[in-house]
């Protein structure tokens, strides 16, 4: 076991942003989905040390970040890409992520310069090197924020919506590269976009108002929704959502009619019947 | 290619026994000629830490002046590049400590005893305040949350960001004093205590608080009682109240060794 949670709770005023989670994590993918203001990102920062839970323990690698001295030991052995990370705009890529490596204790000159490369090179910045953070598109900022998360090449990974704002070719170049990390390392993200959760998660934890609504496979996700998605020729009343495809029919998940034509569910589909369709409706809002 | 690189000849270019002028010779028809190329035997290592030396010159930005500067006077390089991204050494700050010495060393001079030299009192200790409510936090340091994340020790960084604040606006203040014409009861300590107290105050404070809010509190606390003692006399300057400044500064810098592992978590004791 790499992470343990255990009942971590986070209120802001009256708002329970984290509300008792549980969960364990072991080597490999685990995607955590739920809609905006679901308290992904604040478990996450609990889990990279930057946020006190104002109850509960959390364990990572035998460590307890309520103690000085284990924090400063995650600190060392993960990597952490957060939401918004945050960058120094009249720096090069290189002179950032170089910065970065000095906090992460890399004081030896030259090898920390050889670690800069190695990161830049994997998340395909190498040719960026020397151009100002400032002249870098929405892309290219997310893949260096990635690039420090790699810095040490930490046994765990926290990625906080790694993919928002990737193309779908870099979206792609993630996927091989954190599958790839994932072999013998734990890693862990969060993100809207179920697709990614489909394809590279061996686990998926949805989250929805602080509470773990679902802590399974994916397989087990689109399960949810398996005789609930059918296609019609008019819209369906009674659906959760509804809406028109291409082909001129109505998709619709709920609870079909009797004899309606039911077709195979997606993971965005179970999805929907855990967390309802307002939520989802905030999702694609904000999306 | 009608002629080819001699054996003899590429053996000494690759064991550097060769004059530079053949060198470059050598050099030239190996980029055009891929059967000598093929002949080069290729020290692997060599050729891989070649390559990251010409990298080493082209890659890293040229460190600031004061990285610089610390590093020449033995200070660790990774620590100088540290201390050096203090916001005691922005354009901005420094430019505010002299304008306020400035300001102190003209005005007194046709306004001794008077509302200038008051006004200097008020200020001179708020400058530290204000490069520390700079230093540290999610406000003003675009990387706070990856530094808060990393193993470097966030204390001992505010810590260090707090004493180059300190020594650059104490530092611009001694330079000035000379020159700004005081009350013959009032040394330097007259700012000096009050600046000291002030800035272990921020401190203490910022151990609860994001940095910029301790600064505003202490910033607030201390115009209130400024309004309050400045309107009459310079009693709030005297020896009397330096020893108050002093006790004040003490306490706060235990609060500060005591939280000193509560700089480097959001959330905590709040």
């Amino acid at each position: 076991m790499t992470v343990t949670v255990a009942d971590i709770r986070k209120h802001y005023g009256s708002l329970h942003a984290l509300d008792g989670v549980d969960f364990q994590l072991e080597t490999g993918i685990t995607g955590l989905l739920g809609p905006n203001g679901a308290g992904k990102t604040t478990l996450l920062r609990c889990l990279a040390t930057v946020l006190a839970p104002d109850r509960g323990s959390i364990d990572v690698l035998g460590f307890d970040p309520d103690r000085p001295k284990d924090r400063t030991e995650i600190r060392r052995l993960i990597g952490y890409l957060p939401q918004e990370p945050g960058f120094y705009r009249s720096f090069t890529c290189f002179d950032f992520i170089d910065y970065l490596a000095i906090l992460k204790e890399h004081t030896e000159r030259a090898d920390r310069h050889a670690e800069v490369r190695r990161v830049l090179e994997l998340t395909g910045l190498s040719d960026k090197s020397t151009t100002k953070i400032r002249k870098l598109s929405g892309g290219m900022r997310r893949r260096l924020a990635l690039a420090q998360s790699l810095i040490g090449d930490p046994r765990v990974l926290i990625l906080d919506e790694p993919t928002a704002g990737l193309d779908p070719e870099l979206r792609f170049r993630f996927r091989e590269l954190v599958t790839e990390l994932a072999a013998e390392r734990t890693v862990l993200i969060s993100t809207h976009q179920t697709e990614d959760v489909a394809a590279i998660c061996d686990r998926v934890i949805v989250l929805d108002a602080g509470r773990v609504m679902f802590d399974g496979t994916p397989r087990g996700l689109i399960d949810l929704a398996k005789g609930k998605v059918w296609l019609s020729d008019d819209r369906p009343a009674g659906a959760r959502i509804t809406w028109r495809t291409a082909s001129g029919e109505f998709r619709a998940v709920g609870e079909p009619p009797e004899g309606a034509t039911l077709i195979d569910p997606t993971i965005e589909d179970g999805y929907l019947m855990l967390v309802g369709a307002a939520a989802l409706e905030e999702d694609i809002q904000a999306a | 290619m009608s002629w080819h690189v001699d054996q003899d000849v590429l053996h000494r270019y690759q064991t550097g026994a060769i004059d530079r002028v053949v060198a470059a010779s050598v050099e030239a028809h190996v980029t055009e000629c891929a059967e000598c190329r093929g002949d080069l035997i290729l020290d692997e290592i060599w050729l891989n830490q070649s390559w990251a030396g010409i990298a080493d010159r082209v890659e890293p930005g040229r460190p600031r002046v004061i990285e610089r500067l610390l590093v020449s006077v033995g200070v660790n390089q990774h620590l100088a590049r540290v201390i050096a991204l203090s916001p005691a050494f922005r354009v901005s700050f420094v430019l505010a400590v002299i304008l306020v010495m400035g300001f102190a060393v003209s005005a007194s001079a046709s306004d001794p005893n008077g509302w200038a030299f008051r006004v200097f009192l008020f200020l001179a200790p708020l400058l530290p305040v204000a490069g520390i409510a700079l230093a540290y936090g999610s406000l003003v340091d675009a990387a706070h949350e990856l530094t808060l994340s990393s193993p470097i020790d966030s204390f001992r960084l505010l810590v260090l960001r707090a004493i180059t604040v300190l020594i650059v606006s104490v530092g611009i203040g001694l330079v000035a004093w000379p020159f700004i014409d005081t009350p013959s009861a009032f040394g330097p300590s007259a700012w000096l205590a009050p600046a000291l107290a002030l800035t272990l105050t921020t401190l203490a404070l910022a151990s609860r608080f994001e940095a910029w809010i301790a600064g505003a509190m202490v910033a607030g606390g201390w115009a209130t009682a400024m309004a309050l003692a400045l309107a009459g006399d310079l009693e709030t300057f005297n020896a009397g109240a330096q020893s108050v400044y002093v006790l004040a500064g003490i306490v706060a810098g235990l609060v500060v060794a005591v939280r000193r592992n509560s700089y480097d978590r959001e959330g905590v004791g709040r």
